[in-house]
């Protein structure tokens, strides 16, 4: 799809493996993003394909996904293709969607007006949907916590990250905080815990849509071993450290250049 | 006399009617002994013929009595946690025994249990106390809470050996009285005199004769400097685990000796196709899967299909499969193991049949064997399954087979049958599937069962007689079949009198029997569509919420009865403008009325309808297509 | 001088445990020879972290000979360690677990009745992670003992003593990094049965390892 404006979003799929199961996510999708372009939002939609197995390519080639973009990738890493694909996009926001998860219809609508709000009032904000919602290996709901929400505390950040990586963000705090790739199992959910913890430290708020749901599947409950494990790692950020972490998404305390 | 005699006697003098034989023995004992009585342990040890005259599923109190009156005499056992010889060492080490000529069970029951003698290996109070501390406070014996409560639960764990069973729960057992480790006692039962031991208590008595020799003075030393290069070895301040030790209380050995008895019964060597099926009782799944297997015996000959019943032990009706199929109740054999012993058990079963291929029809055991272990299994077998509808629950959020399990079995299936093309044009959309995928997935007109009822002529001549309609509606009363419709339809419809068939459980359906309008007519269940009366009703009236195409439907349009139908599922591609009555407005009363005022408006017209649509399934819905396309899928030629 | 045994420590990321483990070899070595045995004991570091290496790190003052391979399938690793073992015998254990002092004195005896057979486990399997957990594993001569269950639950830890030559007609299976802890020794276990060995029990012998393998039911 080649667009001659800006466009308001990116919406970058990131796939590797997964076949079928993209069904539902591609609907959820279109069905999103024919509603902001009801709004007269302009959206380019990207099919990232991160060493794509054959059957995850042959299911992607599809013509039904001919108005997609798709674009091949061989970082063998989910925080090294975001990175990748968001230098490649050209939105002024980005919205990542995993190849298995779901978007509300009104996920981008709404994400894309608070992002807007914000930035006429001169905030620096990237957006979560109100809900998580877990389905297939055991059902649960995660409320994300509004920074300004007097629930909020930054100490939580130790224990568990506030914000999954499903957000819609503008492109120049990816660009200032891309994800960092470390070798260790299931990095992923450690990158986006750095990103959550960093984007605050470096004055990004984080705010819930409301009304927005995303849906993600989840099959593998046993990460408990990997959890603590990450749990060390977020100790050593700058950003945690016992003497900076009061501070830590306090809008206008924050150190900005940690 | 002896003391036996004299109870015995004295039962003999009490009236039945007082409900308590067993009151010979003074109330206190009797309800000691009511706790203790285990159906399905007595029956093991009786003759044919005895069991033949206790009938079918003798209650508690018959039970107790007959063993009053002719087991204890025999040196049966009634209960499955009286032990004879661990009762007699632990007698003897508080310096008493029996007395000649009485019966150990009782004397236990009036003397040993004051004591508090713990009459059975399987059971040890300190180890019970230590790994439940809540039960500090319970008010009687505690091994009271395990006769009465532990054993029927999975969770307690009575002795070092561990809890002496597979793990599974079973709701009903606190009222069968069927403690859970029943399967494992009676396993190997033919090589151990039951009135005596079994395979557990001797399993549980061999495990704590080897924790035993862990005391010794030998190992102690050796334990000792161990402990000395690493103190965690004592695992301080835990509380110690169950103890295993196979072959006894092992789960392995267990599962292995019902693998190899269900190949036994069936005489199953190696087998070419196994159809996975839940249970084998009636329902329109089952009928399918008769069908299929059928269709599989004539393509591939005579003793090349197995049918498996996975997940409830109901075996009802094997006569839905042919002739000549061996039908295995593998349910039967897994009662009380808890996963992933049934999963292996079933895998197992299946390894050693080597079939070359497995096709799943509603079996959860089967579509959860898929999903967790069909990489592997597909490496082996080609691998199938059968798609009906999905479930609904009572949010009214779609689940079932056709949701999750083949989202997770997808990539290991080889083909997936429909008997509805709507179930299979909504999966292919929902996932957006690409033409390989496609083209695994395959709708088949289930072939008609051979019913030869013919209603041609019913209505018009029912109407030109002028008697009172009545309509006819079949099915079970539960939520998907919608019988709170039916009442509806009959509130309406005063002049009108509804016949519904089928089993009446109507708490399903939170109706009250007593409120029911007096036009409708609970019938009761009946065996097969053909028992119904056709001659003596105007039309088929078939409310479900979902389906896919249903036998009732099916059966009806076969006898050329005018149907009135919900527009749910494949019942569209069945009845339509020009064959029948179909409701849109599924959850409205009124808009069935309007289908049956139309159809009764015009007779003539209406039996135009069922006459083209009993031609039409006659023509479409037939065993030759079915086989054809069968054997097309599976590649199988035209051989046969 | 031939050897009769050896024993053959294997470790990777066991951290300062492998020292424990390298300390009950050295012990039961030497046990054995007191009764006249003649033992190596060989450490091979299977692509060990810099904690275990520092863990045994001084195994050659000890008399150990070290072995190295890099990193490999755990199971090929075990078959490397084998091929390096110069003993008729050859006595497994890895830098999780311990043994009781008199195993290799008490295996040997019970291995020498039929050297080409017998694959000897201890009395006792201890496991203390969670608590004290005793596994106790059947001799196959014990009646009741049904082959057929091994193929639904392992019985055996494959880290057990026999001859060399058993070792090297029945190899570990290369599992691939996917496999379970306890997959490996299950895998053993039905390829030693196919193979018409004998699993028997060394009479008060104890092998202590802190956590029970799901396999092993």
């Amino acid at each position: 799809m080649t667009e001659s404006v800006t466009p308001d979003v990116s919406v970058i799929v990131t796939a590797h493996s997964e076949t079928v199961v993209c069904g539902p996510t591609m609907r959820s999708a279109d069905l999103a993003i024919e509603a902001a372009r009801a709004h007269g939002y302009v959206v380019e939609t990207v099919i990232a394909l991160d060493g794509a197995t054959d059957e995850t390519r042959e299911y992607f080639d599809q013509q039904r996904y001919d108005h997609w973009d798709r674009w091949d990738f061989q970082e063998a890493d989910l925080g090294r293709v975001r990175n990748a694909a968001v230098t490649r996009s050209t939105g002024r926001y980005i919205a990542f969607l995993d190849a298995d998860d779901l978007f509300s219809e009104n996920w981008l609508v709404e994400g894309i007006a608070v992002l807007d709000a914000a930035a006429r009032d001169g905030r620096r904000v990237i957006a979560h949907p109100e809900l998580n919602v877990m389905f297939d290996g055991g059902n649960s709901v995660l409320v994300h916590i509004d920074q300004s929400s007097p629930l909020f505390t930054p100490w939580f950040a130790y224990l568990r990250n506030y914000h999954d990586s499903l957000c819609l963000t503008p492109r120049e705090a990816h660009v200032a905080i891309p994800y960092v790739s470390r070798d260790i199992p299931n990095g992923l959910s450690f990158q986006d815990w750095q990103f959550s913890i960093e984007s605050m430290a470096a004055g990004w708020e984080h705010v819930l849509v409301r009304d927005t749901i995303i849906f993600k599947r989840r099959r593998d409950a046993s990460l408990g071993q990997e959890s603590s494990n990450r749990r060390s790692i977020v100790r050593k950020l700058p950003a945690m450290a016992i003497d900076r972490v009061h501070d830590l998404a306090r809008v206008g305390k924050a150190s900005e250049t940690a | 006399m002896s003391r036996v005699r004299h109870v015995a006697a004295r039962v003999r003098r009490t009236s039945r009617a007082t409900g308590a034989s067993q009151r010979g023995l003074g109330p206190e004992v009797a309800e000691r002994l009511r706790w203790c009585v285990h159906p399905r342990l007595y029956l093991a040890q009786l003759t044919a013929e005895e069991r033949a005259a206790l009938g079918p599923a003798p209650d508690i109190d018959a039970i107790a009595d007959h063993y009053l009156t002719v087991g204890a005499a025999k040196g049966l056992r009634v209960c499955a946690f009286f032990h004879p010889q661990t009762y007699a060492d632990r007698l003897a080490a508080d310096g008493l025994t029996v007395p000649d000529g009485e019966v150990p069970f009782l004397h236990w029951l009036q003397v040993g249990w004051d004591k508090q003698v713990v009459p059975t290996p399987l059971f040890d109070d300190a180890w019970y106390l230590e790994h439940h501390p809540a039960l500090r406070t319970h008010p009687r014996w505690i091994f009271h809470h395990f006769l009465t409560r532990g054993c029927y639960q999975p969770q307690w764990v009575p002795s070092p050996a561990g809890r002496h069973h597979g793990g599974g729960p079973d709701d009903d057992a606190v009222h069968r009285q069927d403690p859970l480790l029943l399967p494992e006692l009676l396993h190997r039962a033919d090589e151990h005199d039951l009135r005596q031991s079994s395979w557990l208590e001797a399993g549980v008595i061999a495990v704590l004769a080897k924790r035993e020799r862990v005391q010794s003075a030998a190992m102690q030393e050796q334990i000792a400097k161990a402990a000395e290069l690493e103190p965690g070895v004592h695992a301080p301040l835990r509380v110690e685990l169950p103890s295993i030790a196979p072959p006894h209380a092992h789960l392995g050995t267990r599962m292995a000796g019902e693998l190899a008895a269900a190949r036994r019964d069936r005489s199953l060597d190696v087998v070419d196709t196994v159809v996975l099926v839940p249970h084998c009782r009636m329902s329109g799944a089952a009928r399918v899967a008769g069908e299929l297997t059928a269709a599989l015996s004539a393509i591939n000959g005579e003793g090349s299909v197995a049918v498996v019943a996975t997940d409830l032990p109901v075996f009802e009706r094997p006569g839905l499969f042919p002739d000549g199929v061996p039908v295995v109740d593998l349910a039967h054999r897994m009662v009380g193991l808890a996963q992933p012993a049934r999963r292996d058990l079933l895998d197992g079963f299946l390894r050693r049949l080597r079939p070359r291929r497995i096709i799943v029809v509603n079996s959860l055991l089967g579509w959860q064997l898929f999903a967790e272990a069909g990489r592997e299994l597909a490496k082996v077998a080609d691998l199938g399954a059968y798609l009906f509808t999905w479930e609904v629950d009572e949010h009214g959020h779609r689940y079932g087979f056709p949701v999750g399990p083949l989202q997770q079995s997808l990539e290991h299936l080889s083909w997936v049958l429909f008997d509805s093309q709507r179930l299979r044009t909504e999966l292919v959309e929902r996932y957006l599937m690409p033409p390989a995928t496609r083209d695994r997935l395959h709708f088949l007109r289930t072939p008609l069962a051979t019913v030869e009822a013919d209603a041609t002529g019913v209505l018009e001549r029912r109407r030109a007689a002028g008697e009172p309609v009545r309509v006819l509606w079949a099915g079970r009363f539960d939520r998907q079949k919608r019988f709170d419709l039916v009442v509806e339809i009959a509130r309406l419809m005063p002049e009108v009198e509804i016949q519904a068939w089928g089993k009446p459980v109507l708490a399903d359906v939170d109706l009250d029997p007593a409120d029911l309008p007096a036009n409708t007519r609970l019938m009761g269940v009946y065996d097969g569509f053909a028992q119904l009366p056709l001659d003596d009703v105007d039309l088929l009236l078939y409310t479900s919420a979902w389906d896919g195409i249903p036998n009732v439907v099916l059966e009806g349009a076969q006898s050329g009865l005018p149907i009135v139908a919900s527009a749910v599922g494949g019942v569209p591609e069945v009845i339509k403008p020009a064959t029948g009555y179909l409701v849109a407005a599924v959850d409205d009363p009124a808009a069935y009325v309007a289908e049956i005022r139309a159809l009764l408006a015009d007779p003539a017209g209406a039996a135009r309808k069922a006459a083209v649509l009993r031609d039409q399934v006659h023509r479409d819905f037939t065993m030759d297509h079915y086989r054809a396309a069968l054997r097309r899928i599976l590649g199988e030629g035209a051989q046969a | 001088m031939t050897i009769d045994i050896s024993a053959v420590l294997v470790v990777s990321e066991e951290g300062p445990r492998a020292g424990i483990a390298l300390h009950s070899a050295i012990d039961a070595a030497g046990a054995a020879r007191q009764q006249g045995l003649d033992v190596e004991v060989v450490v091979v570091l299977a692509h060990a972290t810099p904690a275990t290496r520092l863990a045994v790190g001084a195994a050659e003052e000890h008399g150990a000979r070290v072995e190295h391979i890099g990193g490999v399938d755990p199971g090929t690793a075990l078959n490397y360690a084998v091929s390096v073992a110069k003993g008729t015998y050859v006595a497994m254990l890895d830098g999780g677990a311990l043994w009781s002092e008199n195993w290799l004195v008490e295996a040997h005896a019970v291995a020498q009745a039929s050297p080409a057979h017998t694959i000897v486990h201890p009395e006792v399997h201890w496991f203390y992670e969670q608590g004290r957990e005793l596994y106790f594993p059947p001799d196959q001569t014990e009646p009741g003992f049904d082959p057929a269950a091994v193929r639904l639950g392992n019985c055996w830890d494959a880290l057990a003593f026999a001859a060399a030559s058993i070792y090297r007609a029945v190899p570990f299976a290369a599992l691939g990094a996917d496999a379970q802890p306890g997959d490996l020794d299950w895998a053993w276990s039905i390829a030693t049965l196919d193979a018409g060995l004998q699993h028997r029990v060394a009479p008060q012998t104890l092998n202590f390892r802190r956590r029970r393998p799901r396999t092993l039911r």
